[in-house]
C-alpha cells in the first residue's frame, strides 16, 4: 500500500514560510493525508508553503487535485505554494498535463524562498 | 505479462510496481516508465472507483510489447461505459479554471499515450487498451 511522509521546517526571513518535503508516492488511497496536512499547515498560521518534492516517488490525479483544488485558500491570504526539486519523470507529466503553467516551479528551494521573500 | 489485481485503492502500488517492473525488463528510460506509471494507475483508479466493482472482484492487467509499441490492456467485469464520454476536464485551461479535485484521470490519460481503446466484451467484461508507441 502506498506510503506518504511528511517533514517540515519553517524557514524564511521571518521565519514565515513552511517548507514541507513529501517523501514517498500520493495516489487515490492516500490523498487524504495530503489534504489534511495541508489544512493542518493553514490552521498553524502558514500561508507561504514551499512543497520540496525531491524525495516524491509518484503524484496522481488525486494528488495533484489536492494541490489544484487548495492552491487559492493559501493565494487569498497572500502566500501561495511554490515547489521545489521535481523529479525530471514527475515534472515531464507536469508539463504535459499542463500544471506547470500553474504551479510555480523551482529547481532549488532557495529560489522559491527568494521569489516569497520579493513578494512574488 | 498479466496480473490479476482487487478492485480496491491499496493496490495501486503493487499496480505500479508491476508497471515498473515490465519497463524495466523493456529498458525504458524513467520519462516514459513515469508516463506508463501514471496512465495505468488512472486508468486502474478509474476501474476501482466507478466500474461498480464489489470488493471481492478483480481486474486485469496485460501488458505486451508489439514491435514498436507498448500495450496496457485492462479488463474488468464492471458496469459497461463509453469511455470517449466520460466526464473529464478539456485541457489545462479548463484545469486552470475550475481547479478540480478529482475528474481529470481521463484527460492524464489522453496526455500520456497515442491511443485508447474500449470495448465492451461478449463476455460481460470491460476492456481497455492504452497504447503507446515507441
Amino acid at each position: 500500500m502506498p506510503d506518504i511522509k511528511f517533514t517540515e521546517y519553517e524557514s524564511g526571513k521571518n521565519k514565515d514560510i513552511k517548507v514541507v518535503v513529501l517523501n514517498g508516492s500520493v495516489d487515490a488511497y492516500n490523498s487524504e493525508m495530503l489534504s489534511e496536512k495541508l489544512e493542518a499547515v493553514i490552521k498553524a498560521g502558514f500561508y507561504k508553503v514551499v512543497v520540496d518534492c525531491s524525495k516524491l516517488n509518484f503524484i496522481s490525479s488525486s494528488g495533484m487535485g489536492v494541490f489544484l483544488a487548495m492552491e487559492d485558500d493559501f493565494l487569498s491570504h497572500g502566500g501561495g505554494l511554490k515547489f521545489t526539486a521535481i523529479p525530471d519523470n514527475i515534472m515531464n507529466v507536469f508539463k504535459k498535463v499542463g500544471l506547470s503553467d500553474i504551479f510555480k516551479t523551482y529547481a532549488q528551494e532557495s529560489q522559491a524562498l527568494d521569489d516569497f521573500n520579493r513578494g512574488i | 505479462m498479466e496480473k490479476k489485481f482487487p478492485a480496491s485503492l491499496d493496490c495501486l502500488e503493487e499496480l505500479r510496481a508491476f508497471v515498473r517492473g515490465f519497463c524495466a525488463e523493456q529498458r525504458l528510460n524513467d520519462i516514459l516508465t513515469g508516463e506508463l506509471e501514471l496512465a495505468a494507475n488512472e486508468a486502474a483508479t478509474n476501474i476501482i472507483e466507478h466500474a461498480g466493482l464489489k470488493s471481492k472482484d478483480h481486474f486485469t492487467l496485460a501488458l505486451e510489447k508489439e514491435k514498436k509499441r507498448l500495450s496496457l490492456t485492462f479488463r474488468d467485469p464492471g458496469k459497461p461505459y463509453d469511455f470517449g464520454r466520460v466526464a473529464t476536464v478539456k485541457g489545462a485551461k479548463d484545469i486552470q479554471k475550475k481547479r478540480p479535485r478529482s475528474g481529470m484521470g481521463v484527460y492524464i490519460i489522453r496526455q500520456l499515450v497515442d491511443a485508447v481503446i474500449y470495448n465492451a466484451l461478449p463476455n460481460r467484461q470491460n476492456q481497455l487498451q492504452l497504447i503507446k508507441n515507441l
